[in-house]
């Protein structure tokens, strides 16, 4: 009896110690207006405009047409170009040097070139036109590529006079997302990696900044062990992550209108996983860091692979595949896959476990070395 | 001020030369136009950044504001409203006059214009003018908040 009274008396003290952090991160957080907007303005704003950017989808291509030709049939063959939107002529010209020097410049991303007698050379079903894209972004040149060939095909196939039967009949369909509209798909991993940034943002001067002012040697001397430390300071952020996750996640759905299929419940569990994971990666940084520029310059160097080996920006699957292995230690790969499934497939926890127990054991591996490393540094000193 | 710039300009410019070197050598990403026109072009894009991370810390209180809202400013919008990702052209037209205050959409063009199309000054001196311009008008502001902040 009496040792259960003391075991819950000394969980009571523990308790106690690591509100007292909490309650004085929250004042520290809470006196700066300046952090506020930081913490939580700044990730809505964010969100706001990078969901305009984020887009892939072709539309409005600037377009250079050079047309020798000059019949109804080349007018028809640029019109059925430019009339569902995906480009736009910017300029026309009877040379092909300035297709060259329109593309050079920049001033234009497609030039289309048509030769004379394109009109009598389709009745014949031999006509050719010159398509020249520019390569340099490589994204954008292979999405227009697809277009212009589609669109001058099926032009072609409508123009020509012969009749073409073909041999398989095509039909697609993109699941999910049906009008493959590529913010629906982009905003909701904007929003991951903006709670990663305010993750990083809060943790990583956390301890350092401590250390600086001298601070952290009252905490020393203090009864807090390097575990109620960490959780003292991973408590407050992670409500605060928490509550950014709320707000970016309402501009998704009420601004940009991204279509959410699946469990609210599910999401908020992957988010608290993987702010733990951020928190985590924060507290680590800034435990090993002796100086706050030190903290920063490690997020900075933290934040560039972690986004670049996520599949926020390329795709996991187009990597080598000892990078693919490497992602597997990412978090933000993690939990954007979950994300992206959860807004657009409206899958349950069945098929997703996996990435939750790979965000769980990331996220106690991060913390766990946090501590470790808190307990090194505070015996070293 | 110039005092503190100028060696972070030298450790910018030393980086883009390190980086460039590695791009051609180890992935094998053609090198056409000229090495003489990407250097004073380097020079105006580091000085611009370098400008625009005065300024913040200029503006900021504290160190540890500073460093959040250089983070903030710099490192999504630089992946994200640069043109390396996502093009310029299909962003809203509010969208595409913020991207002018992001030096590395400059730059961008700068680099893929000199590697990939080997284009000349011909070309380009509309983004070095604008790199050039940014980092007279950064330059100063900085310099406009650093004397706020003495005086």
């Amino acid at each position: 009896m009496t040792t259960a009274t003391d075991a819950r008396g000394r969980l009571g003290r523990r308790v106690e110690r690591v509100w007292g952090l909490v309650a004085k991160e929250f004042r520290q957080v809470f006196r700066d207006s300046r952090m506020l907007r930081v913490i939580f303005i700044a990730p809505v704003i964010q969100l706001t405009v990078f969901g305009y950017a984020v887009q892939t989808d072709l539309w409005k291509t600037k377009t250079f047409v050079v047309d020798h030709d000059r019949t109804a049939a080349s007018r028809e063959l640029i019109e059925s170009l430019t009339a569902p939107g995906y480009f736009d002529v910017v300029g026309r010209s009877e040379r092909g040097t300035d297709l060259v020097r329109a593309l050079e410049r920049g001033d234009a991303i497609v030039g289309i070139e048509i030769p004379v007698g394109f009109a009598r050379d389709l009745r014949e079903g031999r006509a050719e036109v010159q398509v020249l894209i520019d390569g340099t972004n490589s994204n954008i040149a292979s999405v227009a590529q697809g277009y212009v060939e589609r669109i001058v095909q099926s032009y072609g196939l409508r123009a020509s006079s012969m009749q073409v039967i073909l041999p398989v009949d095509l039909r697609e369909r993109a699941w999910f997302n049906p009008d493959l509209v590529s913010q629906n798909y982009n905003v909701p991993a904007v929003a991951g990696i903006l709670i990663l940034l305010v993750c990083l943002l809060l943790t990583s001067l956390a301890v350092v900044r401590e250390r600086e002012i001298g601070t952290l040697e009252q905490l020393k001397v203090s009864p807090l062990n390097p575990f109620e430390l960490i959780m003292g300071k991973t408590i407050p952020f992670g409500i605060i992550g928490l509550i950014d996750l709320v707000l970016v996640t309402a501009v998704a759905l009420a601004w940009f209108q991204v279509p959410f299929r699946g469990s609210f419940l599910l999401l908020f569990a992957a988010s608290l996983l993987y702010i733990g994971c951020g928190l985590g990666l924060g507290l680590l940084l800034s435990t090993v860091s002796k100086t706050q520029q030190e903290a920063f310059m490690g997020s900075f160097l933290v934040l560039m692979p972690t986004m670049v080996l996520s599949g926020f920006l390329f795709p996991v699957s187009s990597m080598p595949t000892s990078f693919q292995y490497l992602t597997l230690l990412n978090p933000v790969r993690h939990y954007l896959e979950i994300v992206r499934d959860i807004f657009l497939k409206g899958v349950g926890f069945e098929p997703l476990w996996p990435k939750f127990v790979a965000l769980l054991l990331l996220g106690v591996a991060l913390l766990g070395f946090a501590t470790l490393r808190f307990r090194r540094t505070a015996v070293e000193e | 001020m110039l005092g503190k710039l100028l060696p972070y300009v030298a450790i910018g410019v030393v980086d883009i030369f390190l980086v460039s070197v590695i791009g051609v050598l180890l992935f094998g990403v053609p090198f056409r136009g000229s090495a003489a026109l990407l250097i004073p072009l380097s020079l105006a894009f580091v000085i611009g950044s370098l400008s625009l991370g005065m300024f913040v810390s200029a503006v900021a209180k504290n160190q540890l504001l500073a460093t959040q809202m250089a983070l903030l400013t710099t490192f999504l919008p630089a992946f994200l409203l640069s043109g390396f990702m996502y093009a310029i052209d299909v962003m809203p037209r509010a969208l595409q006059l913020i991207t002018y205050l992001i030096p590395a959409r400059y730059f961008l063009v700068v680099t893929r214009g000199i590697f990939l199309k080997g284009v000349g000054v011909s070309v380009l001196h509309v983004e070095g003018l604008l790199m050039i311009a940014f980092a007279v008008v950064g330059l100063s502001a900085a310099i406009g908040a650093f004397r706020k902040e003495l005086g």
